[in-house]
């Protein structure tokens, strides 16, 4: 609804005072890949709007001291409508009308605060000139594709070839009235075209028994209280498929039963009750688990995926994904100290493993994600403080986005003791279109209509509103103000209001909830998703205190009703009820789901293919010699699996608020990865510290999703213990992203890795105590092809480290000391870094093996059962001081370990396998180099120490491999007796941080 | 008596916290106080022997960094600061409060409002980077770096007089044995907190 021109609508334009300005090297490059070659020069410069009634030495004021600096640049301010400029080519960018735009929130609070009173509206756009090489110009059409393939993400973005008129939003927009449909006499045809128009994603069986509900009480239904159960029993709220009956075909000898009745009880809540963990304090409950920590604090945590909306628009789909995880941990009273994440883009071209030659499209969403992961972070002062990035063709249209956040707590502080009478407040956030049925939205397989109709759904963060909601709430809490607290995130008000008042039931108006703009439909205001909201229960005589904190802090309030005790919910809208539903119909109501689940047809195993591949590496490395070696280790450190990733981990604060005791980066240069985080937060006096880690493997996943969920548990433990954790006080989240449940081959690769899941917890002894689920991540494109991404379970670990001081890292620290690997060392090629480059390598020369010469063939890494019995004796080598580095070996095995130590601690190694016994065939070798395995690590143990380390180590397996090098000296490697190999230092720590995987982060 | 630093908050400021414990650990008495406070009990200032700007991302960093903090300094604590200034208190802005002071215009060299001579930009990559960073510092007076003759794992931007500018974090550098720290960001608020014990 763009203003009608010249009302009072004025433009500043922000140019650069040094001669020339300074052109985007980045908008250059990608004019050029979309075949704009004559492009040479795009100057952007900032556009401020603002309307109202204002004077010229009030706009002069506004120009010289909110929108310019006299330093570096100038600004030229003009009313609307504004003359095209002669002789330049320009693209203008605004956003559309209602997009979140806080620095134009921040303009109008600001003019005020400089006594310019007559400013009513602000808003911010970008100024794109562009320059051609020898005098030639873009036609018209080459200046749309410009806009629309580089400049603008027409999601939330529009633009004009010349000036652009901005967007304000309409304030006079009529209320309007709710609708009513006529669901009690509804016949199957009809339940079906109001599911389809209302875009609810409800079943024929969930259809019924809502038209039974308004035909018991024989009346119609309200648009408000239909997407308000369309919401609650969302896949994404309720979680319908692990709660499914889902019959077993073929998984006899799988160890499956042949009726599962609810993955989540039968699988994942039945180990952690199993485990029965006294340090347990919440699991599965609130908003996020909660553990005891020490005599004064307990701990939080809390992991989910916001993939679909990062799919539509990766900026904000990121950004607010950090920024919903980040209200979970606020959801249980305590103050977020760390943010994880863990994010999974697609390839363009599946053997371009160093990534040098990614498509705009995918940097698009790389970038974009990457930078609204470090937007929300570092804007709320949470340090990213671990994660991880993956890759895999399959990710293409359907990029994960896993969030994580970890909170600390003073012991008892998060009461769930709402009573009838207590008001409710919604805090935060002003509430507009954001997130309209994201809920039903994210359960929903995605095709291109999914962008057009996405529009005004987009949800944009404002971290600044959370950092003050964030610092109201932890002295809210202190004071002890508030019965229970609950974050509005999926399904907005609906979702939180909705189960807080599960039990008691609410009276609720909501006219007063502030808007972004007028014109919002009653139901509209009930479900928007819009950001940084929380949703307190405040007694009536705290109400008072509460307000004036609000108003100290500029927090915006509202008090929207009370708890009634009637099991009913009640919504008004200026007195007219909108909603009134049986609370438990609600909760309780939805029939379950009834799913099939079938294993696929299993590939034969190719005995002609082994002796073929082993045949193959055998020819290879008698021709090229330790050449061969060379090169597989410089290939799997650039591999994108293995790679530093420095340029988005660097983007990200990992040390604010002082407690990073192990971040992102191992040694004193910060050069070699960590496999956690270890966190000391201020206020903890114990000296403990909190460790964070994940596992995930999407390689694994493909191949084998039992295999892979116990890797990826595996992995996380590992990890958590590499760096100090105590193996009896490890607790994991599980965050299972899958393709359509519907698909009965989905549904069996989900319970192999549920069982799986089970199985390990059961033998680390490491309780689930949150978890999550993602489905129908699946796109179909514009041929009808349907793409899956691979089965993707990310388990994600928090752990106890008794005494900070004896955290360890992953660098080399001192040269002699004796280097062990320890563990059930059992590598496979199957699915690993090493087989993806040698199956790239190979597939062009043999053209009869290509199709059976398959290194990446298999079920990945199998499980070690002996894995758990190793991390306590490891542990205890640990608190006795006997070891000075560890590091745990995962993709790319090894000999990848070992370089990693390397780089990190910059220093050489001398290593020889031969108490390894090797055959000294090349297939023995690659394989112990490069194989990858569970429950394995490489530790390097003091001077002086070794006799100790060994009988700490027990029955376990430990084999001496060698000694730390000195400083910036070689890796040494001798394999067999005959084959020495010598990498530089300075060679694998330049294949580890190789720049052309970056991407061109905005 | 341990000097009293008054630590600013607003919307946005997230090392408040951060820098507070440094100046625990260095001696002082340290107060997290937000600017809508302040507003109405200007007088606090005259309560402080310290003044810390923090670092984060005041007001979301909307049209520049620390550019709407500075308003707020310039538009109700002018005077104020002023007085603590010409009274010889030490006073420190750290990233975002760097760029707050210069832009307010308070610092010496810069006046208040248009007539800026000098402001801060962007790094040359133009964004953010996490890293550790070890600088030696040059000899100078000032009265924060005065003495520090091992190398601080941290740049300082600009350091003259009693004031302390400076883009990185020392706040976060006050612990030894620490992932990449050794603890030496503690000297420069030690120094500042002899100094102003001494006031």
């Amino acid at each position: 609804m763009p203003m009608e021109i010249g009302q009072n609508i004025f433009r500043f334009t922000i140019k650069e005072l040094q001669p020339g300005g300074k052109s985007s090297a980045v908008i250059v490059r990608n004019a050029q890949r979309i075949g704009l070659d004559k492009v040479c020069a795009v100057h952007e410069s900032d556009m401020y709007f603002v309307r109202g009634n204002i004077a010229p030495g009030e706009l002069d004021l506004l120009g010289r001291f909110l929108f310019s600096d006299p330093v570096l640049t100038a600004f030229s301010v003009e009313e609307l409508p504004c003359k095209a400029e002669p002789g330049v080519q320009y693209i203008e960018v605004g956003y559309h009308v209602g997009v979140t735009d806080s620095v134009a929130e921040e303009i109008v609070r600001a003019a005020r605060e400089l006594g310019v009173t007559g400013v009513e509206a602000a808003a911010t756009g970008k100024r794109y000139a562009i320059l051609c090489r020898d005098g030639m110009s873009l036609q018209n059409e080459e200046l749309a594709r410009l806009a629309e393939k580089v400049l603008v993400n027409p999601v939330v973005q529009r633009y004009a070839i010349g000036p652009i008129t901005p967007a304000f939003p309409d304030e006079s927009a009529p209320r309007i009235p709710s609708e009513f449909f006529n669901i009690h006499e509804m016949n199957d045809e009809e339940l079906s075209a109001l599911n389809l128009r209302q875009r609810s994603a409800l079943s024929m069986e969930e259809l019924h028994a809502v038209r039974d509900y308004f035909r018991a009480e024989n009346r119609p239904c309200s648009d408000a209280e239909y997407e308000m159960i369309a919401q609650t029993w969302s896949e994404h709220c309720i979680h319908k498929t692990f709660k499914a009956k889902i019959r077993v075909e073929g998984g006899e000898e799988e160890g499956l039963p042949p009726v599962v009745d609810n993955i989540l009880l039968s699988y994942i809540k039945s180990a952690t009750d199993a485990i029965s963990a006294p340090w347990v304090v919440s699991a599965f409950k609130d908003n996020a688990g909660i553990l005891a920590f020490d005599e004064e604090h307990e701990i939080s945590f809390k992991v989910e995926t916001h993939n679909h909306p990062s799919a539509i628009e990766p900026f904000g789909g990121a950004n607010t994904g950090v920024g919903g995880v980040i209200r979970d941990i606020l959801g249980v009273s305590a103050k977020p100290i760390a943010v994880t994440d863990v994010l999974c883009f697609g390839l363009d071209d599946r053997k371009d493993f160093s990534l040098e030659n990614q498509s705009l499209q995918t940097l698009h969403i790389q970038d974009g994600v990457i930078g609204g992961v470090q937007d929300y972070g570092n804007k709320m002062g949470i340090p990213t403080v671990n994660g991880g990035i993956h890759y895999h063709e399959h990710y293409m249209s359907n990029p994960l986005v896993y969030c994580g956040c970890a909170g600390i707590a003073p012991k008892g502080s998060h009461p769930s003791a709402q009573k009838i009478g207590d008001r409710i407040f919604v805090i935060g956030g002003k509430t507009g279109r954001d997130g309209i049925r994201g809920a039903t939205f994210s359960s929903m397989t995605m095709n291109n209509a999914t962008f057009e109709h996405a529009g005004s759904s987009v949800q944009i963060g404002a971290p600044l509103v959370e950092k003050k909601v964030t610092e109201i709430i932890l002295s809210t809490r202190d004071k002890k103000l508030y019965s229970a607290i609950t974050d509005c995130g999926a399904g907005g008000l609906s979702s939180a209001v909705g189960e807080m008042t599960s039990d008691l039931g609410g009276e609720i108006e909501i006219s007063k909830v502030p808007l972004k703009y007028a014109g919002l439909a009653p139901w509209e205001i009930w479900l928007s998703e819009a950001q940084e909201r929380m949703v307190l229960a405040i007694p009536t005589e705290n109400a008072a205190e509460f307000i004036a904190l609000c108003e100290a802090n500029d927090v915006e309030y509202c008090d929207i009703g009370y708890f009634s005790g009637t099991g009913r919910l009640v919504v008004r809208y200026f007195g007219d009820v909108i909603i009134d539903l049986e609370c438990s119909f609600l909760h309780k109501g939805i029939p379950q789901r009834q799913l099939i689940a079938r294993p696929a047809i299993r590939k034969a195993v190719n005995n002609e293919a082994a002796m073929l591949k082993k045949a193959i590496l055998e020819q290879a490395c008698r021709s090229e010699g330790n050449i061969f070696f060379e090169n597989l280790l410089i290939g799997v450190l650039r591999h994108h699996a293995v790679h530093a990733k420095e340029h988005a981990i660097r983007l990200y604060d990992h040390e604010v608020q002082g407690a990073t005791v192990v971040g992102p980066f191992a040694g004193y240069s910060q050069t070699g990865p960590s496999d956690a985080a270890v966190l000391a937060p201020a206020e903890v006096k114990s000296g403990q510290g909190i460790v964070i880690s994940n596992g995930f493997n999407p390689r694994y996943g493909e191949a084998d999703s039992y295999n892979a969920a116990f890797s990826a548990f595996d992995e996380a433990v590992r990890n958590a213990v590499a760096c100090g954790a105590d193996p009896e006080r490890i607790a994991v989240i599980d965050n299972f992203c899958w393709g359509d449940p519907k698909n009965p081959e989905n549904m069996y690769t989900l319970l192999r890795s549920a069982q799986a899941c089970r199985e390990a917890a059961l033998i680390h002894h490491s309780p689930f105590v949150s978890g999550k689920d993602s489905f129908n991540n699946e796109f179909i494109d514009e041929k009808g092809n349907r793409r899956a991404i691979p089965p993707s379970l990310l388990i994600s670990a928090i752990g106890l480290v008794p005494d900070v001081h004896k955290a360890v890292t992953a660098d080399f620290k001192e040269a002699e000391n004796s280097i062990y690997l320890v563990g059930e060392f059992c590598p496979v090629l199957s699915a690993s870094v090493a087989a993806q480059l040698l199956d790239a390598s190979f597939s062009e020369q043999t053209a009869v093996g290509k199709a059976k010469l398959d290194f990446s063939g298999g079920t990945g890494p199998l499980p070690s059962r002996k894995a758990p019995q190793l991390y306590r004796a490891l542990h205890r080598a640990m608190q006795n001081s006997l070891i000075a580095s560890c590091h745990d070996i995962s993709d790319g095995g090894l000999l990848t370990a070992i370089a990693e130590m390397c780089i990190a601690g910059e220093r050489g190694a001398s290593i020889s396998l031969e108490k390894l016994k090797l055959s000294g065939s090349a297939w023995d070798a690659v394989l112990t180099l490069f194989g990858e395995t569970n429950g394995s690590l490489v530790v390097e143990v003091k001077q002086g120490k070794e006799e100790d380390f060994i009988k700490e180590m027990g029955s376990n397996e430990c084999v001496k491999i060698g000694a730390v090098g000195e400083s910036n000296k070689n890796l040494d490697l001798k394999i067999t007796g005959q084959t020495l190999l010598s990498f530089s230092l300075g060679a694998i720590k330049t294949a580890f941080h190789v720049q052309s995987i970056a991407g061109g982060v905005r | 008596m341990k000097p009293r630093a008054l630590i600013l908050h607003a919307a946005g400021i997230n090392r408040d916290n951060d820098v507070s414990q440094a100046l625990s650990l260095a001696g002082a008495d340290p107060h997290i106080v937000h600017v809508n406070q302040l507003k109405t009990e200007k007088k606090l200032f005259s309560n402080f022997q310290m003044l810390i700007i923090p670092g984060g991302f005041s007001y979301g960093d909307a049209l520049g960094a620390g550019k709407l903090f500075a308003l707020d300094i310039a538009s109700y604590f002018k005077e104020e600061v002023n007085a603590f200034i010409e009274s010889g208190k030490p006073v420190m802005g750290i990233c975002n409060g760097f760029q707050t002071l210069v832009k307010s215009g308070l610092l010496p060299g810069g006046e208040s409002g248009i007539q800026k001579s000098c402001t801060l930009t962007h790094n040359e990559r133009k964004r953010f980077e996490c890293r550790w960073v070890s600088l030696s510092l040059p000899k100078s007076s000032c009265i924060w770096t005065k003495g520090i003759v091992r190398i601080v794992r941290c740049p300082v931007a600009h350091g003259e007089g009693r004031f302390l500018g400076l883009m990185p974090h020392p706040e976060n550098n006050i612990f030894p044995g620490r992932n990449g720290s050794d603890g030496s960001g503690l000297l420069l608020f030690e120094n500042g907190v002899r100094y102003a014990a001494q006031l």
